[in-house]
């Protein structure tokens, strides 16, 4: 299942000024980093950082207003190439888009199809197959709303992989689940990881989350949204429940702990002093 | 890629039949089961106190005008419109007035529904059109439609054409106001998702933003209908012709009471019926929705 790796991104000094109402606001500053090809990058900062907003600026939803993006030797967005959507850089959203009124078949198959890139018939086999090995078996012509909050997810990263993305874009896609859905579904993911190898950027501010599922974990700083510090993962794959016992874990842990504690810390202080205004 | 099977719960298929294992327990036959579930879906407490209330509404009605308690003089007495029923209902009359008002609302709701759905939908995909229909159209909609009526027979030399128009125009309203704001309201992640997946404008509005409108076109069918209904006996009422609301007038020009009060039954039988079409509907256009 392994190709040849591509879907290398790159960020060069990305920022974003928001201007509503008049007002600059100065979202991401002085992004840099690197996501080699089929790496796993999470990206944890605390709440209104601009997580998603770096994420959105790579999946074409928002145009850097500073700086580059680079995928595979390619710019592909700065602040005079607008970047569009695109099938190559699927988003996993954190609340969800499953469409209620498609079938779960129907979801899956809807990207290939409307591309055009596959025929009906393709894309069910292929949807379909997917779904088998995703163990989704048996719930293909059920409408997401009568499946479980799990469930629907591993569609939506289905979804997502049928089209053969690039790059894989989870926007705090396990958010709204509970603990017990969350750890499985965290062993899914890393399993699909493993078996497809394709290039992760991963949206949290769960930090266990981040430390057991990637290889490198971006700290961002509160608004404007710095780097606060890279914390290299070095942790064996493949990775059970068993890694989060391990001395080598909790030391990671500690160390990005810190990190982001001090930023939460700024940010709420600061969320204080804007109302006390 | 077998990495990814994942641990399925297996079922538990030795189920214990706990209910053979008490003393006394006989055995029912599927036939007895369906029997004695439905009869209980049909005679249960629920279901009584709805019927008691519809008894009791009756009752109510025949004491307050035998009774001849104010202002229920002159109110015939729902015996009296039983009897009156029984003798009009079978007639040609009655028929062709309920397939006169019925005609006029299949008609002008139609129309509503062919012109208001699309416009709705142009206005909430596109702002330009919005800019330029919706400022004429908000100040058009607070003027009751009713108020069209000396307009509409001044405009149409056929009374059937101004009521047709007058139906047209009840329903249009909510009809249209619905349909934006069930486009309005289609999630912006569903979009965003979609153009991440390398959709094109057309599949947007053809496999996002009318499925996702559909509840709240319907709603607007709904409440268009009821307009419709309104309209319909209205303008009857004054310009005449055939239909339930020329009847429902015509009896009261007549002293003919009870025939008012089969007039009124009819009509919400017929704005009942006319609902459920559209629920129905609804239900079959959007089998993802398990309630409407």
């Amino acid at each position: 299942m392994a190709k040849a790796k591509e879907g290398n991104v790159i960020a060069k000094h990305v920022s974003l000024v928001y201007d509503p109402l008049g007002v600059n606001v100065l979202a991401v500053a002085d992004c840099s980093f690197e996501i080699e090809a089929g790496a796993f990058m999470a990206i944890v900062g605390p709440s209104g950082c601009g997580k998603t907003t770096l994420l959105n600026m790579i999946a074409g939803f928002d145009t850097p207003t500073e700086g580059e993006i680079w995928v595979d030797g390619t710019c592909i967005a700065s602040p005079t190439i607008r970047l569009t959507p695109g099938p190559d850089r699927v988003v996993v959203f954190q609340h969800g888009a499953l469409f209620p009124w498609r079938t779960v078949l129907e979801n899956v198959c809807w990207g290939p199809i409307m591309q055009g890139t596959m025929t009906r018939e393709e894309a069910v086999e292929k949807a379909r197959e997917v779904l088998k090995i995703s163990g989704l078996e048996g719930c293909e012509n059920e409408y997401p709303m009568n499946i479980s909050s799990g469930m629907q997810r591993r569609v939506e990263i289905v979804r997502a992989l049928v089209n053969e993305p690039k790059i894989l874009l989870l926007d705090e896609p396990f958010r709204a689940l509970d603990a017990m859905t969350k750890s499985v579904m965290h062993q899914y993911l890393l399993d699909l990881f493993d078996a497809t190898g394709k290039t992760v950027m991963f949206i949290t501010h769960d930090l266990d989350e981040a430390i057991y599922l990637a290889d490198r974990v971006f700290v961002m700083t509160t608004r404007p949204g710095r780097l606060k510090q890279m914390i290299e993962v070095d942790l064996p794959r493949p990775r059970n429940m068993k890694t989060k016992v391990t001395d080598r874990y909790i030391e990671l842990r500690n160390e990005a702990l810190n990190a982001v504690h001090e930023e939460a810390r700024k940010a709420f202080e600061r969320g204080e002093r804007e109302m006390a205004k | 890629m077998e990495a990814i099977q994942m641990n399925k719960v297996e079922k538990n298929t030795d189920q214990v039949d706990w209910a053979s294992r008490i003393d006394g327990y006989t055995e029912h036959t599927p036939f007895q089961k369906f029997w004695r579930r439905s009869m209980r879906g049909i005679f249960n407490l629920s279901n009584l106190r709805r019927i008691l209330s519809l008894v009791i509404i009756v009752v109510l009605w025949h004491v307050v005008t035998t009774l001849k308690i104010p202002p229920f003089t002159r109110v015939p007495t729902p015996y009296e419109v039983w009897v009156d029923a029984l003798s009009f209902i079978p007639t040609m009359h009655c028929f062709m007035c309920v397939i006169f008002s019925m005609g006029r609302i299949y008609l002008g709701f139609t129309i509503a529904c062919l012109i208001g759905i699309p416009l709705g939908l142009m206005m909430g995909w596109n702002r330009v059109v919005k800019n330029f229909v919706f400022p004429t159209f908000e100040s058009l909609r607070p003027i009751p439609v009713i108020s069209w009526i000396p307009l509409s027979v001044i405009m149409f030399p056929l009374t059937e054409h101004s009521i047709v128009f007058l139906v047209f125009l009840g329903a249009f309203y909510p009809i249209v106001l619905n349909t934006l704001l069930g486009v309005e309201s289609v999630r912006a992640d569903y979009i965003q998702g979609a153009l991440s997946l390398g959709s094109k404008p057309r599949h947007i509005f053809f496999d996002l933003i009318l499925p996702g409108a559909l509840p709240s076109i319907f709603t607007g069918m709904t409440v268009g209908m009821g307009l419709a209904w309104v309209m319909v006996v209205a303008a009857e009422m004054v310009a005449g012709g055939y239909g339930l609301g020329y009847m429902t007038w015509e009896s009261y020009i007549l002293i003919a009471y009870p025939r008012i009060i089969l007039g009124m039954f009819t009509i919400g039988a017929c704005g009942y019926f006319s609902s459920a079409v559209i629920r129905h509907l609804g239900n079959k256009a959007m089998p993802w929705r398990s309630l409407f």
